[in-house]
């Protein structure tokens, strides 16, 4: 069958075609010859008996009267047939009495005949005995015997016939089903060289011709349908492959460029791939690396810490980071950070070279580590400074009162017990040396307050700014009389240090309710507002104002615009709103018009609670 | 030497002052009798009977001592400290008296046990006035304890 197997179709189709043909003649002449060989024994049998019957009719009186002439006269009457071979006349006791054979033919008869009426078959005769009967008794028995020549002759004849027929029936067989067969496998080979096609030229677009409606027509179909199928999906799955492609593509860019080193190992330990930054940091060519194990490469890096990570990586599948020092062969050290990751090809190392950074981080802890020492330093030196001045602070305190204490000490106690003695002017002289002493003592008490605020350090919490404004407009009212009318706006809450907001809104306050209070209606006003991430606050009077001129002067240390005698003020109220709120990280600002009044600002971070 | 009545002890190293305190003080009818020492050490001694003060009963204390604080040889911390560290003399009240409210000194004193401190203030008649509340009010607490 395994050459059957691999016959085209179309030769199967032939095959099946011719052999049905020849086998079904082969089974016609089989029937037709064995129904010949039936009908044609039992017709020489009749035949031959019939002859029999005749003969041993005639030759019954022969035998009766032993007329041997006469009987040898019937037998040789048998030569007009040229088919009977043999021919005798048995007696009652089954001896030959007369005999006829074919000229030329030698024949042997049997020695007794059967009695009764048979006919036997041989390889080349058929042999009949007849019994001669006269007034119904046996009287002897003739012998036929006829040669089947002809018959085979005729057999023979048949068979050529049959072979003619076998041949002219292969013939047209084959011619008709060389048709048939073109005819039915057409569209089969077509199909068959269609899928060929296709595969041998992977296109998809191809389409099978429908060549017939019947099962073929529709395989054509169905086959075309499918077709349409895998050219879509190979179309999806182009598109598909492209994108992973590109994808692909763009990684293996992005890796051979990236500035870090990008190395994959496999999972037998030998490079599979690296960038040109990786195989600088190795010192080797590509050549040198790839295919080669790391153990080749580096020998002894089995013992490293870096290969127990690489190790764990590849077994664990845990990724990994580290800092490694790693040590050339010609002992220079260089230093890495390094990302194990595990990849489905082994482990994918991504190293970058920080030794640079290293270097700039030591130079920086050491330079950290001078400033570190430079601060302390500076650091004891203020605290010395500051203990210095508070030292010094307390010496003006102490040493620079004494002596005005004893000049005011002492002018009073003349005043006391001589006034009487001296004249209006001397009185007047001794007030003056008082008042001065006075002054000078609130300068000194001012001085040493802008020191110990200078030097104070800030505590922030949250204030309730119209709470604090209040609290202190009381402080002052308790402390002078005045009738001026303050508004206080609702504030904004703000994050600084109480007690000096305390300081500062008393100054700003006392000054407003002490420039006004000359008005006939003296008003004070406060509020704020919230602007660029700082709260302002304000102070506004309509008292003596100032000239805009003069602006810039009104913060510093004893600077003042209006004489004593005026206003009383040493100068250093404003001075000290400007420190504090300096320290708070705001600014200080004022407009004024003489005698229209002045606006007093300062600004805050609008820091709030936490 | 006789010390008999000693009720006001000034230890005062500025004369001027001094004068002044003393002064401050008879103006208001404190009369009481009244020792000025110059220097700490001068006070140690006159409270511990010591030095030139030895055999000075000890026992006879004062009813208030008005203590500067910057003083040449021993300062008034020191004097204070002796002072209170003492059981016989702890119970005498001190009042300090200086020359700022911005002294460091003064929570220090608070801490070794100060009663209390006057501010010498420029101006004489508030001076005066801050003196003379302060002794009375020692003087006559110290007569009601005592």
């Amino acid at each position: 069958m395994k050459f059957f197997e691999y016959k085209p179709i179309r030769s199967k189709l032939k095959l099946v075609i011719i052999s049905t043909c020849v086998l079904t003649v082969i089974l016609v002449f089989a029937g037709f010859f064995t129904y010949e060989y039936v009908t044609f024994k039992k017709i020489l049998i009749d035949d031959l008996s019939t002859k029999a019957d005749l003969i041993a009719e005639n030759s019954n009186a022969a035998l009766t009267f032993r007329d041997y002439t006469d009987a040898t006269r019937i037998l040789n009457s048998l030569v007009s047939q040229p088919h009977i071979t043999a021919a005798a006349i048995y007696d009652k006791n089954k001896t030959i009495f007369a005999s006829y054979t074919r000229e030329g033919q030698e024949e042997v008869f049997p020695a007794k005949p059967l009695s009764s009426d048979t006919s036997l078959f041989n390889d080349d005769a058929i042999v009949v005995y007849k019994a001669i009967i006269l007034s119904g008794e046996q009287i002897g028995t003739l012998y036929l015997s006829k040669d089947l020549a002809s018959q085979k002759q005729r057999f023979w004849s048949y068979l050529e016939i049959a072979l003619l027929v076998l041949i002219g029936s292969l013939t047209a067989a084959y011619v008709v089903a060389n048709i048939l067969a073109k005819n039915i496998s057409a569209p089969i080979i077509s199909l068959a060289e269609t899928s060929k096609k296709v595969s041998q030229q992977k296109d998809y677009s191809i389409r099978a011709a429908k060549i017939s409606n019947d099962e073929t027509g529709f395989l054509a179909d169905s086959f075309n349908q499918m077709l349409v199928q895998i050219q879509e999906r190979d179309a999806d799955l182009h598109k598909t492959y492209e994108t992973i492609q590109d994808a692909e593509k763009r990684y293996r860019t992005t890796l051979d460029h990236m500035l870090e080193g990008c190395q994959i190992i496999g999972f037998d330990w030998k490079y599979l791939y690296l960038n040109d930054v990786a195989i600088k940091h190795s010192r080797s060519t590509k050549e040198e690396l790839i295919g080669k194990t790391m153990m080749d490469v580096y020998p002894g890096i089995e013992n490293t810490e870096m290969f127990q990570y690489m190790n764990l990586c590849m077994k664990e599948r845990t990724p990994n980071q580290m800092e490694n020092k790693f040590v050339y062969p010609d002992g220079e050290k260089k230093w890495f950070t390094l990302s194990i990751e595990p990849v489905p090809e082994g482990i994918f190392i991504l190293s970058e070279d920080i030794t640079e950074r290293k270097k700039l981080q030591e130079e920086l802890n050491k330079h950290h580590e001078q400033l570190e020492e430079l601060v302390k330093d500076r650091t004891s030196q203020l605290e010395a400074a500051n203990k210095d001045m508070e030292s010094f602070s307390y010496s003006v305190s102490h040493d620079l009162r004494a002596p005005l204490r004893a000049v005011s000490g002492y002018a009073r106690m003349l005043e006391q017990d001589y006034s009487n003695i001296l004249d209006k002017e001397g009185n007047r002289l001794l007030g003056v040396i008082q008042n001065n002493a006075k002054t000078m003592g609130s300068l000194i008490d001012d001085l040493l307050a802008l020191s110990r605020l200078g030097r104070k350090e800030i505590r922030k919490s949250l204030i309730d700014m119209t709470k604090l404004t209040k609290t202190v407009l009381q402080e002052i009212n308790k402390i002078t009389s005045n009738n001026a009318e303050v508004k206080i706006n609702k504030l904004h809450p703000v994050m600084a240090d109480n007690s000096l907001m305390s300081q500062v809104m008393t100054n700003l306050l006392s000054n407003a309710i002490k420039y006004s209070s000359k008005k006939e209606k003296p008003v004070v006003k406060i509020s704020s507002e919230e602007k660029d991430g700082q709260f302002i606050y304000s102070v506004s009077d309509n008292g003596a104002g100032f000239d805009m001129q003069y602006a810039q002067k009104l913060f510093g240390v004893f600077q003042r615009l209006h004489a004593s005698h005026e206003f009383e003020g040493t100068g250093v109220g404003l001075a000290i709103v400007h420190l504090l709120i300096r320290k708070h990280g705001g600014n200080v600002w004022a407009e004024g018009e003489v005698n229209k009044g002045a606006t007093f600002y300062f600004s805050l971070p609008a820091e709030r609670a936490g | 030497m006789e010390n008999k009545g000693v009720e006001i002890l000034l230890v005062e190293d500025n004369l001027n002052d001094a004068e002044l305190t003393v002064r401050a003080l008879r103006k208001n009818n404190i009369t009481n009798e009244l020792i000025h020492l110059k220097d700490g050490a001068e006070a140690l001694d006159f409270i511990f009977g010591t030095g030139s003060y030895k055999g000075r009963d000890i026992n006879n204390r004062p009813k208030v001592i008005l203590l500067d604080l910057k003083m040449p040889k021993v300062d008034g911390i020191e004097v204070l400290r002796r002072i209170k560290e003492n059981d016989l003399t702890k119970k005498i009240p001190v009042v300090i008296l200086t020359s700022s409210k911005e002294d460091p000194d003064i929570r220090t004193c608070y801490e070794l046990g100060a009663n209390s401190y006057i501010v010498k203030p420029v101006e004489f008649d508030n001076f005066q006035k801050a003196v003379s509340d302060l002794g009375l009010y020692w003087l006559l607490l110290n007569q009601t304890t005592g």
